[in-house]
């Protein structure tokens, strides 16, 4: 506790609350730019930080991650542009909402979701890092593989209301998971001699195409029509109701985005959409997704920032840095000549508190910026269709072509839009393809790892105790709505009898 | 963007547009009139085959720190990843042979040109400037591995597949798993691939594996944790963090494998301006920050050598991959 | 400015009849008679297209003996190939469960777009990004209606430099020069 309160004390120190806010406000503004993200912006910095002091640079590189994870969230909603690919289950609920009028509800609502989000890791990053670690150890290839099938296994209820098409949507995602070198061989798969497109389909481009470059087309389709005007309240906060009925998503979403992100195969990108498919489960207004519901946006939100301090977990801990920036961060860390592990803790007690309190300031500080920007960023919506969306366009080439200054990137987006209109058009969602293109590599490559430690057999999968456990939980949450219907019509009939 | 940029500052600056302006145009390397001679008279683009943030991307940007002194000129990164390298090898040959573009390569770029993936850039036409880092790989298993010592070690793997995680078939450190098992006389090791050196270190401490050949800095906090052991080094001396690990020619197996990264340049760049940019790395990577990142990562600053050195390993590894291609049954 | 379009956003443009009805936007519009496209098509559509990514997977180099351990490369697009196969009948059998999509036409604004949009990335190609700005804001802006040119070009001139500034400057991360700038560097 001492060490805590010490690590508190550099918030009383203005050059140090200058770093931090510098980092925070740097952080939201390249979270929310397509094209630069968080790790993009660390790794460009790294030098800079470099010729400060150990605590000042780390706390500076922390506050950018935590910020980033946040402002991605802002071009989701507003211009159905992921900034951050974490954010791309943001994009599901969040763009409907700034349609209907409501971007002001919903930027205020991915902040304050967000900062619960982030604060409850740091805390659990202060209290049990060393600890949960361990946890780390404990998932190998099998594992990964069962928690992935666990993740598509809600393929069927993430997207619209149909369920084989949902399925399909899916299964594409995977599919295309599959292109660029096959790890295990090194032969490429669908590359078509484009040496770009060895490494796979990059994140970012498909999610610019499918979300941003579709939605350009089908606004295209729509521009004849006068659209009806209503009074609203694009500025407006939510309400306090409103936070009332994301009370529980975004506590769920807290607790699981913190445990993905713990795992250093896994990021904030799978902890927000697997939360959002949670948060869908367990709400009361699952109709309401996709459409535009605020709970859509609570549950990722806090998932991908929780993500942020779970990922430090084993950063820190055991020097295994869980996600690209973090890797940056223990990069950070090492050239300035503190080697992350568990004698961390004992030794250097002042400088990991210093790194949490710049974690803990920069999650509050969003919130003040977030809440106070949500009603100027919600004037977007506002921007007419003609000058909006040509900046758009722009702003999508941008961040298409950005992380690996390639043009393929950029021809790879502009097809992924018309790929997303054309299935729009034909009443498959793309939010279960991202889906099935994010978990899909991870299940082609746990799948085939864990058959080579496996000796090809099989059945070695349930000899081992959580990969059990989680096809288990699996196959619960699959049938779980058939079995709470015959349980119920038996509950019924039970009732009759009984009468 | 280099001419966009020039032609712009040179503008605000005539333009008298305040003290920014002028800032800038101050930042240019030198005079418009002598632009033509000097050598460099403009940013020097560095390309490496990793993405923003890789392990050869911060080597690039530590080098970087301190080169705009030694170069008195900016220098930017150019990360085209894609094609093992070769993405990055055909945007160098696109470019002006001018030495304003100079390339990080690894050994997987060498393994690419190998493999004649390498599009118009051939064989013979890379020419080194400098190295930057030579990282030895060291043979290491997890705590609870029964085997203490190399020895043990290659004892069981004579009848026993070992199962050992390595990054990518085909990549250095399967041609060294590979060539390690041959000279040992081990039984062929059964390979499982990982995305990376972190996930290897997490599954020999899970026990999901029987061993690894990483770099030391990948598994430090393990060692220094007793979760990972370091049994045998692939240098040619004892590494100085790891002074009681024998080292495999001492127990008379006589292999050397590291991952190594370095400078270099397309064949055609003049001869002069080779001679400047080998300085100026040298220099560049002699300063207190870039020897500050190779002790971190359990390098000896020895690992900066100049072009002759580099060049005659570049060639060496032309010689001898081809052999352990050939001998994985990859080679073309 | 309190005012705001009430267009649905997610909404496909194809509709299931029974959800037209609360569209008010299109039904304002009073948009050309649909097609009707029945799942049965679609199913079959997917299933071709799969049946054509099968045939690619027959294409992948071979792996040298020495290396095969396990499952081959194209076993595993195959598995979910067969997936989606199998998925896609599924949807054409149960298609008479449903009823069939009803698509209204593309309005010819959308392939406009698309030609518009071809046109931006020209620019790109030949003139980099800030032609692509210039492409993009004022040519697409026009397209969609804007009549102030001048205004436009203002903005297009905003969103040039704040790139520049943002990330050439500010982050060092090159945006495409095109091929002309490339010849005059």
């Amino acid at each position: 506790m001492d060490g805590f309160l010490s690590g508190m004390a550099i918030l009383a120190d203005p050059y140090m609350v200058g770093i931090i806010l510098a980092g925070t406000i740097l952080g939201v503004i390249v979270g929310a730019l397509p094209g630069l993200s968080g790790s993009t912006t660390a790794a460009l910095l790294l030098p800079i930080t470099i010729t400060m002091s150990p605590t000042a640079g780390i706390a500076f590189l922390g506050a950018i991650y935590c910020a980033a994870n946040f402002g991605g969230s802002i071009t989701a909603i507003l211009i159905n542009t992921p900034g951050d690919p974490s954010a791309s289950a943001t994009a599901y609920d969040g763009y409907p909402m700034a349609r209907r009028g409501e971007a002001g509800r919903a930027l205020g609502m991915s902040t304050i979701a967000s900062a619960i989000g982030g604060i409850f890791s740091v805390f659990v990053l202060i209290v049990a890092a060393p600890l949960l670690a361990k946890a780390a150890y404990s998932f190998g290839p099998p594992e990964y593989f069962a928690l992935a099938i666990f993740g598509l296994s809600m393929l069927a209820a993430v997207g619209g209301s149909n369920g084989i098409r949902n399925l399909i949507s899916g299964a594409v995602g995977v599919l295309l998971a599959t292109i660029g070198l096959d790890l295990m061989t090194g032969v490429d798969r669908f590359t078509f001699g484009v040496p770009e497109l060895t490494e796979g389909l990059g994140l970012v481009p498909v999610l610019t195409g499918l979300f941003a470059i579709s939605e350009l087309l089908v606004q295209a389709g729509r521009l004849h029509i006068i659209p009806e005007r209503l009074g609203i309240s694009a500025m407006k906060l939510p309400s306090m109701a409103d936070y009332r009925k994301c009370a529980k998503a975004i506590g769920l979403s807290s607790v699981l985005g913190t445990f993905i992100g713990i795992l250093p195969a896994l990021g904030a990108t799978t902890a927000a959409l697997i939360s959002y498919n949670e948060t869908k489960r367990w709400s009361k207004y699952k109709d309401e997704f996709g459409k535009g519901s605020i709970e859509g946006i609570a549950g990722p939100e806090a998932a991908n920032n929780a993500a942020v301090g779970g990922s430090m977990v084993p950063t820190l801990a055991l020097g295994i840095p869980g996600s690209a920036t973090t890797a940056i961060i223990l990069a950070g860390l090492i050239v300035q000549g503190v080697r992350p592990g568990p004698h961390l803790f004992n030794e250097q007690p002042a400088l990991l508190y210093a790194v949490f309190a710049s974690m803990l300031a920069s999650n509050l500080i969003y919130v003040v910026l977030g809440l106070f920007g949500a009603k100027l960023f919600a004037r977007i919506t506002l921007i007419p269709d003609a000058i909006l969306w040509p900046a758009v366009l722009v702003f999508a080439i941008v961040g298409a072509y950005g992380p690996n200054q390639s043009l393929v990137d950029v021809w790879v987006m502009l097809g992924f839009g018309v790929i997303g209109y054309v299935m729009r058009r034909y009443g498959f969602s793309p939010a279960p393809l991202v889906m099935g293109l994010v978990l899909g590599t991870m299940v082609e490559e746990t799948l085939k790892q864990s058959l080579l430690i496996f000796d090809q057999n099989w059945l070695m999968f349930f000899t081992r105790p959580i990969v059990v456990a989680l096809f288990v939980v699996t196959a619960l949450s699959v049938c779980a709505p058939w079995l709470a219907r015959s349980a119920g019509s038996l509950w019924r009939s039970a009732a009759k009898q009984g009468r | 963007m280099l001419a966009y940029c020039r032609t712009s500052r040179r503008g605000f600056a005539k333009a008298g547009l305040g003290t920014l302006g002028l800032a800038i145009a101050l930042a240019l390397p030198a005079g418009a009139a002598h632009a033509q001679e000097k050598f460099p008279s403009k940013p020097i683009e560095v390309v490496t085959h990793a993405g923003v943030g890789g392990g050869t991307d911060l080597t690039a940007r530590m080098m970087m720190v301190q080169a705009p002194a030694a170069f008195g000129t900016e220098l930017v990164v150019a990360n085209k990843t894609g094609g093992s390298g070769s993405a990055s090898l055909a945007y160098a040959h696109s470019r002006p042979k001018d030495g304003h573009t100079i390339m990080l390569i690894t050994q997987t770029h060498l393994l690419t040109l190998l493999q004649d993936k390498g599009g118009a850039v051939k064989m013979g036409d890379l020419i080194g400037l400098a190295r930057a880092t030579e990282d030895p790989q060291v043979l290491m298993v997890g705590a609870k591995s029964p085997y203490k010592t190399a020895q043990e070690f290659i004892e069981a793997a004579k009848t026993k597949p070992m199962k050992f995680g390595t990054t990518q078939l085909g990549s250095v450190d399967h041609i060294a798993v590979a060539g390690f098992a041959a000279k040992a006389g081990m039984a062929k090791p059964v390979v499982v691939p990982f995305r990376g050196g972190g996930d290897i270190v997490v599954n020999l401490v899970g026990g999901n594996l029987d061993g690894a050949l990483l770099n030391y800095a990948e598994a430090e906090s393990q060692i220094k944790a007793n979760e990972v052991r370091a049994l045998l080094v692939f240098a040619p001396t004892k590494m100085e963090s790891l002074s009681q690990t024998p080292t495999a020619t001492e127990i008379g197996i006589p292999a050397v494998y590291s991952t190594t990264r370095g400078f270099a340049v397309l064949k055609g760049t003049p001869e002069d301006r080779i001679k400047v940019l080998e300085e100026g790395l040298i220099k560049a990577m002699q300063g207190k920050l870039f020897q500050d990142y190779l002790k971190s990562s359990g390098q000896s600053g020895g690992s900066v050598v100049g072009r002759a050195e580099w060049q005659a390993q570049i060639d060496d590894f032309l010689k001898t991959g081809q052999e352990a291609l050939a001998s994985l049954g990859i080679a073309k | 400015m309190t005012m705001q379009d009430a267009r649905k956003p997610d909404a496909a443009s194809c509709e299931h009849p029974a959800e037209a009805g609360d569209h008010p936007a299109a039904a304002a519009a009073g948009a050309a008679p649909g097609r009707r496209v029945s799942d049965v098509a679609t199913g079959f559509a997917i299933v071709a297209m799969a049946l054509l990514v099968w045939a690619g997977t027959t294409g992948f180099a071979d792996v040298p003996a020495a290396l095969t351990q396990g499952m081959g490369p194209a076993a595993f697009p195959r598995l979910v190939l067969g997936v989606i196969i199998v998925l896609a009948l599924w949807l054409a059998w149960t298609a008479s469960r449903r009823e069939a999509l009803d698509c209204e036409p593309v309005h010819p604004m959308v392939y406009a777009t698309v030609a518009a949009v071809g046109g931006v990335v020209g620019a790109l190609l030949l003139l980099g990004i800030h032609g692509a700005v210039f492409a993009s804001c004022i040519g697409l802006g026009r397209l969609w209606g804007e009549r102030r040119l001048a205004l436009l070009a203002v903005i297009a001139v905003g969103i040039s430099l704040a790139l520049h500034f943002a990330f050439v400057r500010g982050f060092g991360v090159g945006l495409p020069r095109g091929l002309l700038q490339g010849w005059l560097g």
